[in-house]
């Protein structure tokens, strides 16, 4: 695929608005963190800029690989992702779990890792299913049985959040790909069951299964004056956000910058915006969110096979559940989780992973079947032309 | 979001790539993803929806709630310390004020799990330990129990023995120096021992959690000095500024100086939650402030410790400021107290009782370990000096060493410094008992004041010989004579006619009846509180301790003879002594001692005078007080008087008593109490060196240098009049009589 054609191919619009998210994000960093290390205001801000060129050179290549490579690299991704997750859990703890590899110049984190290549990795394999004929319980087994490992091995590090997102993946691409509605609602009861089991149940008869900072954190949640560090910060949360008002404070000393709210530059960076941006600068950035859903969702039912389907419904339900969750509690309606919001959190492993999500769906996009906005219809052009647009002669163009 | 429409056709079927496999229309069934992504769609849009909808409810609707709260939050409110008040003399000398001194504190919001991981808990969850971090816990915790009070303390040693033998429950401090390095690191440069940091650290626990935690107070200038240029190696640690107690000492011999009436004033610490709740004593005290735990300290705390003031300033989220104050609030600072110690009398008292104890060492009494000097007004019961020896130094205690001193001072139970033995000390008190047996005698009608009773070397009562400390007389004398000469005799007699008056039932017996009147067996009221109450032994008292034993549980003829010369069980305090000697100095009322007089403010304007209490009158004869008041003249006047020597050629005319005490297994205890003039009494002294010999020879010349301070009489050394008195002869320099003059060798039965 020569480089002219993949640019007239890729979309403009998701690009736009990811960079938009990108800038938005990365002046909400800046500016919270301008007083987090005396005499050194730019910080974490320059930190924060390597990381997006670093994800926007990821995307790039994500974009550029052929999809159907991952096909012959599946257990090399697979082995490689249940590796790292392994490995990590050899570094010792920080902040209570065990999350980062130190590399050089960089902690790297395999459960964000993880949340891209299991994507790739369910993707072909529910395609598998779904061309065998496999339905119902067969394809949840067999999605079960794949995310189940790389699901422990970060459940126990411990991360609740990413452990979660994975869940979310798993569920949306199997709903994609027509699990059957009884089967996803038996799925959600039982998840909800096994929540209450875990939340309320066990740790009422002496078996917790959460550390206690995740119990602390529902706790929190449930009971928001309850002065524990986790409802703490939630409340700082509120409060930024809330201050902010319909124009925002615009910034400078601030509960952001004045450090007040823990994590202004991380998982709650959404209420640095709040605060600085107001109502207005919050809406925007959510209805920048519900465009790339919008660009990412449209591929799926046009995507030039299933494998490529399933990626773009894995990374739609990855980018939905974290911005979901991500805001969510920022404004206190869901619990503290570590998850950070995609784009905007300052971090390198997860700001590299989600840029090389919407890579993987610039990818698939790139190659949808293309309708030709003809009057007399697009389904009468030969079919050749939408198996891979690579592939076309330039005369047919 | 936008999902292909319902009326978009199906892709039909690609031919199938090489290297996949077939895909079908059937298989890749666009309709029905389209359905499904429709679905997810639809989840989004909700969600994106739920999500503006809250937002909206929090940035419009209640903007106003929460930026008033980012606002207050942005504001810190530090407090300001008062500066402590001064305690002042009679003359208004400072005896003990301020001085500025530097506390280490930390952050807490530098560290996040501080309470869980260092807050000692001795209920907490076992952790793998040594014995030596088992060990700092239960120090730290036995440290914190020593500064209750005795009670409650005794009650706190206890549980925790009982928690560290029953459970083994410390939790271990090296979780929080493994995540804290820079506490460590604390630890060791500033000599701040890591249990008291742990101590700190937990005391904290119940306190606002975003305060900052005194880790040390009042640490050393070298201390000071490395944490202020090592700044970035220990976030979170910063340097307050406060003040500390200074202490005035008094100055003996060659230079050197002494720490002046220590146990008088009481040390200070953060008030702890059981003395916040005491709105009496520590009123408006808030949790963190330093109070006063016994002492002038405690009972004046109030007037003492001042307002804080405060500070609001916009801050960070770790309280450095970022911004101009806002609003200020000077604190108040506390009132100064003017006593009744009067600085010269108490310097006077405590060279003297420290000349006395050494004097009695070297000669011939080693175990002399320590004694008190009181100085009353009669009149009015204001004390003028209380000292206590062996004693301790106040700023030490006071100062980054304070822990340590405390147990080293609290270990030493040979000596006892701590102490305060003119409030505390429990004595038998020998022969300046006897004008109690005087009173109680004439008053239940068994003798006269002049009746006349053969003074013998011994007596047989009821099979039991009584010896008389003066073996070598035998004379007819009244009361006048027995008082001067301290007869032994003449007093048993008193005690066995006491006894015979007695009702069968031993519970109406005069000698302790009297006795429990004249201020003995109770507290004495004075106004710091925490002295002692002594015991008067009479039937009951006997019942009570032995119970069954049948041959020691009755009240005997033995018992009131005893008490009559101030020996057997009864114990007394210098205190109540000095009471004694001031209701027989005025005339019949029994003072309350106090050392409070006044409260001033910072620019000297008198706020209050303490009240007083008026003292109680005790209806005695009059005709017998005034027989005593001439036995007790008799006793410094008269060549038989048992303290003549020590007080020959003292200008002023002192009335008085010696005691040579006796107690088991210890060598006899000296006393001496008496007042002055003695035709108008302005000054009671009472003295007691614990085995330190005759009194008129130990404990005499102390009262005479102490009133000889108190007069202005230009005097010798202590040491120079009792040496005189040994050798018959006084050649002191300003006692202007004659040098040669011959002295009776004294037969002082005290």
């Amino acid at each position: 695929m020569t480089a002219a054609s993949l640019l007239r191919r890729v979309d403009w619009i998701l690009i736009a608005a990811v960079v938009l998210l990108l800038v938005i994000g990365e002046q909400a960093v800046k500016a919270a963190t301008v007083n987090d290390l005396l005499g050194n205001p730019g910080f974490f801000d320059r930190r924060h800029i390597i990381y997006i060129v670093a994800g926007l050179g990821f995307a790039a290549i994500a974009m550029v690989v052929d999809p159907r490579i991952y096909r012959r690299l599946f257990w090399f991704i697979y082995g490689t992702t249940i590796g790292l997750l392994i490995i990590v859990l050899g570094f010792s703890a920080a902040r209570g779990s065990q999350r980062w590899i130190p590399l050089p110049f960089f902690t790297l984190q395999p459960s964000e890792v993880g949340k891209v290549t299991m994507i790739v990795c369910l993707a072909i394999i529910i395609a598998d299913c779904v061309r065998r004929d496999i339905r119902g319980w067969g394809m949840a087994t067999r999605a079960a049985l794949l995310m189940l490992p790389p699901f422990a091995l970060v459940f126990v590090q411990p991360d609740l959040g990413t452990s979660i997102v994975y869940i979310a993946i798993t569920l949306t691409v199997l709903v994609v790909a027509g699990l059957p509605g009884r089967s996803v609602a038996l799925i959600g009861g039982i998840a909800a069951a096994l929540v209450i089991l875990v939340l309320g149940i066990m740790p009422s008869i002496g078996l917790p299964l959460l550390r206690p900072y995740q119990s602390e954190r529902i706790t929190a949640f449930l009971d928001p004056q309850g002065g524990s560090p986790a409802a703490y910060q939630a409340q700082q949360a509120k409060i930024a956000i809330g201050s902010g008002g319909l124009a925002g404070r615009g910034q400078g000393i601030s509960q952001t910058a004045g450090s007040f709210l823990p994590e202004h530059h991380t998982d709650f960076v959404f209420a640095v915006v709040g605060e600085n941006r107001g109502f207005i600068g919050s809406a925007i950035v959510m209805l920048l969110y519900l465009l790339v859903f919008w660009r990412i969702g449209r591929l799926i039912p046009r995507a030039r096979n299933l494998e490529e389907a399933f990626i773009a419904a894995g990374v739609f339900g990855l980018l939905l559940t974290q911005v979901g969750v991500n805001i969510g509690m920022n404004l206190g309606i869901a619990p503290t989780t570590g998850i950070p919001l995609p784009f905007m959190t300052y971090g390198g492993s997860n700001t590299i992973t989600n840029l090389t999500a919407v890579g993987l769906a610039l990818a698939v996009g790139a190659r949808i079947v293309r309708e030709q906005a003809t009057v007399s219809g697009w389904q009468e052009r030969p079919r050749r032309r939408i198996v891979d647009p690579l592939e076309v002669p330039t005369d047919a163009v | 979001m936008s999902t292909p429409t319902v009326d978009e056709p199906t892709i039909a079927q690609p031919p199938p790539p090489p290297e996949q496999p077939v895909v079908t229309a059937e298989h890749f069934d666009r309709d029905r993803i389209s359905r499904r992504v429709a679905i997810l769609s639809g989840v989004a849009i909700a969600i994106v929806i739920i999500l503006i909808l809250r937002l909206w409810s929090l940035q419009v609707l209640d903007v106003q709630s929460y930026r008033a709260q980012a606002i207050s939050n942005g504001l810190r409110s530090i407090d300001v310390p008062a500066a402590r008040g001064q305690i002042l003399d009679a003359q208004g000398k400072v005896l003990v004020g301020s001085r500025p001194s530097n506390s280490v504190a930390i952050d807490p919001s530098r560290f996040p799990d501080l309470l869980t991981l260092c807050g000692r808990d001795l209920a907490g969850p076992v952790d793998a330990r040594t014995g030596n971090e088992r060990a700092l816990g239960i120090s730290a915790a036995l440290t914190t129990a020593a500064s209750l009070p005795k009670q409650r303390r005794i009650a706190r040693i206890e549980a925790i023995q009982q928690q560290i033998d029953g459970t083994k429950q410390v939790r271990a401090w090296a979780g929080c120096t493994k995540k804290y390095p820079q506490l460590a690191e604390l630890a060791r440069v500033s000599g701040i021992t890591v249990a008291a940091m742990e101590d700190a650290i937990h005391t904290a626990s119940i306190r606002a959690p975003f305060d900052s935690i005194v880790l040390a107070r009042d640490v050393n200038r070298d201390v000071l000095f490395y944490l202020k240029e090592r700044a970035a190696q220990y976030p979170g640690v910063r340097i307050v500024e406060g003040t500390a107690r200074a202490y005035r000492t008094s100055h003996g011999a060659h230079g050197t100086t002494y720490p002046l009436a220590p146990h008088l004033w009481g040390e200070l610490a953060e008030v702890s939650a059981d003395q916040v709740k005491d709105q009496v004593t520590y009123r408006n005290a808030q949790p963190g402030d330093l109070v006063g735990q016994r002492g002038v300290e405690r009972y004046f705390d109030r007037y003492l410790r001042g307002t804080n003031g405060s500070l609001q300033r916009r801050v960070n989220a770790f309280g450095d400021p970022v911004g101009p104050i806002v609003r200020s609030q000077a604190a108040k600072p506390g009132d100064n107290i003017r006593l009744t110690i009067d600085y010269g009398i108490q310097s006077a008292a405590e060279a003297a009782l420290r000349e006395a104890i050494t004097y009695a060492k070297t000669h011939g009494h080693p175990a002399a370990e320590g004694g008190a000097i009181i100085a009353m007004d009669p009149r009015t019961g204001a004390i003028r000096a209380m000292a206590s020896n062996p004693g301790f130094d106040p700023a030490t205690l006071a100062g980054p060493e304070g822990q340590k001193y405390w147990n080293s001072l609290a270990s030493d139970t040979k000596r006892s410094p701590l102490l305060d033995r003119a409030m505390t000390g429990l004595y038998p008190a020998g022969s300046t008992f006897k004008p109690v047996t005087a009173i109680a005698s004439v008053e239940a009608r068994v003798a006269k004041p002049d009746s006349i009773i053969q003074c013998t070397p011994s007596t047989t009562i009821d099979g039991q010989t009584y010896r008389n400390f003066e073996s070598g007389v035998n004379e007819p004398m009244n009361l006048v004579q027995a008082m001067t000469a301290s007869c032994d005799t003449y007093f048993y007699e008193l005690g066995k006619r006491l006894y015979d008056a007695t009702p069968k039932s031993g519970q109406f017996e005069p000698q302790p009846l009297w006795a429990r009147r004249l201020g003995f067996g109770v507290q004495t009221g004075i106004d710091i509180g925490g002295d002692a109450a002594g015991s008067v032994p009479d039937a009951t008292y006997k019942k009570r301790r032995f119970g069954d034993d049948r041959v020691h549980n009755r009240w005997t003829s033995g018992d009131s003879i005893l008490q009559a010369i101030g020996q057997g069980d009864l114990q007394v305090t210098p205190l109540q002594i000095a009471r004694l000697y001031a209701l027989i100095a005025n005339g019949g009322t029994l003072v309350e001692p106090h050392v409070g007089a006044a409260v001033y403010g910072q620019d000297g304007t008198m706020r209050e005078q303490l009240p007083t209490a008026p003292g109680k009158k005790v209806a005695i004869d009059p005709y017998i007080l005034s027989t005593i008041q001439k036995g007790l003249e008799g006793v410094t006047q008269d060549p038989n008087g048992t303290a003549y020597s020590a007080f020959q050629g003292f200008p002023i005319p002192v009335a008085g008593k010696t005691g040579t005490a006796e107690k088991l297994g210890k060598r006899d205890f000296a006393w001496f109490a008496g007042y002055a003039p003695a035709n108008n009494p302005t000054l009671v002294v009472v003295c007691v060196i614990e085995q330190g010999g005759f009194g008129g020879v130990t404990a005499a010349p102390a009262v005479r240098q102490v009133m000889a301070k108190a007069f202005g009489v230009q005097e010798a050394t202590i040491g120079q009049i009792s040496s005189a008195e040994k050798a018959g002869v006084y050649f002191g320099p300003a006692l202007g009589t004659d040098p040669a003059q011959q002295l009776q060798t004294q037969g002082t039965t005290g």
